[in-house]
């Protein structure tokens, strides 16, 4: 084959593969920054006046319990907080039929634990949600570092919280066993991926997995004994 | 024939049924991978399993387009490749090969350092466009072979020799 015609086809190959690394690296939404975030607002109104208690949120005598395991770099996890929990804590939550609990798990690298104990500490202000609602609708790439301490400052300080307090239990002793009580309780539970989302009400248990619209809750309450 | 324009490597008609067998594996990994998203009811981060870790990553897409089915564009103009007789197909598998193995060389590197998961479909999908390129280069380097579709080679030194030049 002429020289001229490999030459150009192995230099317009290369601009393109360029081109498309360049557009993957650029086009993801990789940059989170403390002095960024988005829709922190929103999520103080989406659970203005439900009580919050640890890592869960709704009234103590609510009789479904709906304990969700998740991964905070988990993008399944941030389009079930964007998509669909707002419904559910709509519908099922703020009337008082069930309430939710976060057990935040770390399989996704450092970030991710990063993520689980700083939300430890969040639940030792009784702001688990806001705290992890916040940080997945500013979820960055992957191991990418986004989910940084600074961010998760910021998170906390935008949500009123004492920024002092939170800074001591994430680095305290008693949100590294709550991490691992966490950890073993997902393996109790028997997930092996996030958002596993497990239901408790009188009739008993249920669970699924997986980003799952309004109707999976609704069946799963309905057979643990709700509504 | 004189010394001056041996046949390199094995023939044209070969390498392009070939590169059409490797296209075709390469369609079939792609479609497995563009269904299985396309059927994502329920996506999920699931704990040490690679292939949906790496599908629901944010990499897993480009502008919008899941990269699975980039990479079937890229197998069908493969096969379009192993298709077109001459210059023109010869042209465009090199083409296609090099962007194949390029985007993959830096989707293995995601998969390895960043996301942190393999998926054996990707790297299933990475083997082939690696032998689709060595196919794609023999048969670029081939020259004007013997080719029922190809101009017969005028056997004179004068052609060895432009071709050099």
């Amino acid at each position: 084959m002429n020289r001229k015609y490999i030459v150009g086809a192995v230099v317009a190959a290369l601009v393109v593969v360029a081109a498309l690394v360049i557009f993957s690296v650029t086009g993801g939404d990789d940059e989170v920054s403390p002095d960024s975030l988005e829709d922190i607002a929103l999520v103080q109104e989406q659970m203005q006046g439900i009580p919050q208690s640890g890592a869960t949120l709704g009234q103590a005598d609510a009789p479904i319990e709906i304990l969700e395991f998740g991964d905070l770099q988990c993008p399944a996890c941030a389009s079930s907080a964007r998509e669909h929990l707002p419904e559910v804590i709509e519908r099922f939550v703020r009337p008082g039929a069930a309430k939710l609990t976060f057990v935040p798990i770390a399989f996704l690298g450092d970030d991710s634990e990063r993520g689980a104990l700083g939300a430890e500490a969040a639940a030792r202000q009784d702001a688990i949600w806001p705290f992890v609602t916040a940080l997945y609708l500013n979820q960055g790439g992957e191991n990418s570092g986004w989910l940084s301490d600074a961010v998760m400052r910021a998170v906390v300080e935008e949500l009123g919280l004492d920024v002092d307090r939170w800074n001591d239990d994430y680095a305290g002793d008693e949100v590294a066993t709550a991490y691992f009580e966490a950890a073993s309780r997902a393996e109790e539970e028997q997930v092996t991926s996030t958002p596993t989302f497990v239901f408790r009400g009188p009739d008993g248990r249920a669970a699924f997995a997986g980003a799952r619209d309004i109707s999976a809750f609704e069946d799963a309450i309905e057979q643990v004994g709700g509504q | 024939m004189t010394a001056a324009a041996p046949r390199r490597g094995p023939r044209e008609g070969a390498l392009r049924v070939a590169i059409g067998a490797v296209a075709v594996a390469g369609l079939v990994v792609s479609g497995y991978l563009t269904a299985i998203r396309a059927a994502g009811e329920d996506p999920a981060c699931v704990i040490g399993g690679g292939c949906h870790t790496v599908q629901n990553s944010e990499y897993s897409e480009l502008a919008g387009i899941p990269v699975a089915v980039l990479g079937l564009l890229a197998y069908a103009a493969l096969l379009a490749a192993a298709i077109l007789p001459g210059q023109l197909g010869r042209a465009l598998g090199l083409f296609t090969a090099v962007v194949g193995v390029g985007f993959s060389a830096y989707l293995t590197y995601l998969e390895l350092f960043v996301i942190d998961a393999i998926c054996a479909w990707c790297v299933a999908s990475a083997i082939l466009i690696a032998i689709a390129l060595v196919l794609t280069v023999l048969r670029a380097r081939g020259g004007e072979p013997a080719s029922p579709e190809g101009p017969p080679l005028p056997p004179s030194n004068e052609t060895a020799r432009a071709g050099r030049g």
